[in-house]
């Protein structure tokens, strides 16, 4: 049996394919190497939702019988991972993070796994969320089934939500790469408080059959992994049209990095204020020098200002209006006060006196925003900020009570980045980018709908130029 | 719908006339917690009705690239 040293373990997916296709390692060895990791780390940082370890085995022993025959399948093929416990697997457990849904089991296979199994990738557990994906609002980083997120950097610290385990547990080497859920920011905040790379993609590319569903305009599942090429390499074979998602954009996703516009020709939209004034000031040297590398890379950075809109008002009222919608029962009937965060329930009940004319109306100044969007991205290609203005916070403190580090500037910058991405229906790219102290932080580079290569090719051309993605946390 | 850009442009200039509501520390009981919530509800729909908008606007039901 071959030696799974730690270089394995955080190794990307085509140097963990070159292992698989040259028999040098066996997709049972990789698989119960990382089940069996995932099973003995994953509890030490809250990650863990469900062990499949041995369907995980089961799985890897066909896809060897494959390899042996030489039917390959591609980069995935043998490869584990991990998803999100909002993605239904067919006679498991799929708790939504909740305990009102601890017992929840479904029939069949979320569209995104039954795509990963064509291809012979290998679940090899699910992975913790935030209650209900955190919908409601919720106060307390504990407002899980597994307790707080913990980061893998620092444990007194808060992984980030509500995609906490697909992000700790590549984080910390305990799969290769994992899928998520965004509504708001569920992919950007943890990938970016555990140094991750991860790709949102496009509203509509990617099915969320078999995904619990918070907000059916917003929801996006996307992947956690190595490098921006895993995310392409991942994307490829997750995305696609679906006739069991209604909001299946009907549209595929080829990786294709051999066609990549010269990144000299990119026009990199910023705002300065965002390091200057909004980043803590702690992480600005670090988003100061990824911000050179950027410019070193012949990119064209040109200062640009977000739509003024009321991003926070319409994104609480599409979202707020759309679980409530999908959780009335649950909210009437008062298993609701089963959650474990005082400010999540009393955002769902709250979330009932929205009324349609209200919803419409958000819904109706979200097509401005898409249109004035669509405008913005004549005079640029891409944008790019700070995936969050801050490292993770403690665990234990209130996460609606920051702690600002002096006046907030006047000018907004693109601090609103994260909800008008998501109602634009908008990509977005998590790239690793420093430090500030012992935990990281990272840039988020946003394009047009559907315009994933690019933020790829970008990911791609930063990471040959840094080793921020490569970086591993102490004592893993 | 194609929005032109004056409407636009009258959307964006209304939506930057109005004040953000600020952030205020826990409720100490569960009736104030779900008073807190309501309150911030009624908030954000008073900011998205103060927002003028074109009346041909139509809600974003579909994406388009």
């Amino acid at each position: 049996m071959a030696k799974i040293d730690s270089d394995i373990l955080f190794a990307t997916i085509p140097e963990l394919n070159k292992l698989l296709t040259s028999k040098e390692v066996s997709a049972v060895e990789m698989a119960r190497a990382f089940a069996e990791r995932l099973e003995q780390l994953g509890p030490r940082y809250n990650a863990l939702a469900l062990p499949l370890t041995q369907q995980a085995i089961r799985k890897a022993h066909e896809v060897d019988k494959e390899i042996k025959r030489g039917r390959l399948r591609g980069m995935l093929q043998g490869i584990p991972y991990g998803v999100k416990d909002l993605l239904s697997f067919a006679g498991q457990p799929t708790t939504w993070g909740a305990k009102p849904f601890a017992a929840q089991v479904f029939d069949y296979d979320a569209t995104v796994i039954t795509k990963l199994s064509a291809v012979g990738s290998v679940l090899v557990g699910k992975l913790s969320t935030v209650e209900l994906a955190g919908g409601g609002g919720y106060r307390y980083a504990a407002a899980s089934l597994q307790g707080p997120g913990l980061n893998p950097w620092d444990r007194t610290r808060w992984s980030g939500g509500s995609s906490s385990g697909p992000a700790t547990a590549v984080a910390a080497g305990l799969v290769p790469f994992a899928i998520g859920s965004e509504t708001s920011g569920s992919i950007v905040t943890p990938a970016s408080y555990c140094g991750v790379t991860a790709l949102r993609p496009t509203y509509g590319l990617v099915s969320r059959h078999g995904a619990m569903a918070l907000s059916w305009t917003l929801d996006k599942l996307g992947p956690f992994a190595r490098s921006a090429e895993d995310c392409g390499l991942i994307l490829q074979t997750i995305a696609g049209k679906d006739g069991k998602d209604p909001g299946s954009a009907g549209k595929s996703f080829y990786y294709t990095p051999q066609y990549a516009r010269p990144i000299k020709e990119v026009r990199i939209g910023f705002a300065p204020v965002d390091f200057a004034g909004w980043a803590d000031p702690a992480a600005r040297p670090a988003f100061n020098a990824a911000m050179d590398v950027i410019k070193q890379t012949g990119a064209q950075l040109v200062e640009t200002k977000l739509p003024d809109f009321h991003y926070g008002a319409v994104i609480s009222t599409v979202i707020g209006a759309e679980e409530v919608s999908i959780f009335e029962d649950f909210i009437r009937s008062g298993k609701v006060d089963q959650l474990a965060d005082a400010e999540q329930i009393a955002g769902l009940k709250a979330n009932l006196d929205i009324s349609a004319t209200t919803y419409l109306k958000a819904m109706r100044i979200r097509r401005l925003m898409q249109e004035a969007f669509r405008q913005l991205f004549v005079d640029v290609d891409v944008l790019v900020t700070f995936g969050r203005d801050k490292v993770a916070s403690p665990i234990d403190q209130p996460l609606d009570r920051g702690t600002p580090a002096g006046p907030a500037p006047e000018d907004p910058g693109f601090n609103a980045l994260i909800p008008a991405g998501n109602l634009a229906g908008l990509p977005a790219l998590v790239l690793p980018c420093g430090f500030a102290g012992s935990l990281p932080v990272a840039l988020q580079v946003v394009g047009p709908p559907f315009s994933e290569n690019l933020l790829l090719a970008i990911g791609r051309e930063f990471q040959q130029r840094t080793d921020w993605h490569k970086r591993r946390p102490p004592g893993t | 719908m194609k929005v032109t850009r004056r409407e636009l442009g009258a959307a964006l200039v209304s939506a930057a006339a109005l004040a953000q509501a600020p952030a205020q520390g826990p409720p100490a009981s569960p009736e104030a917690e779900l008073q807190a919530a309501r309150d911030q509800v009624k908030a954000a729909a008073l900011t998205l009705q103060q927002q003028q908008i074109p009346m041909s606007t139509e809600p974003a039901f579909a994406f388009q690239a």
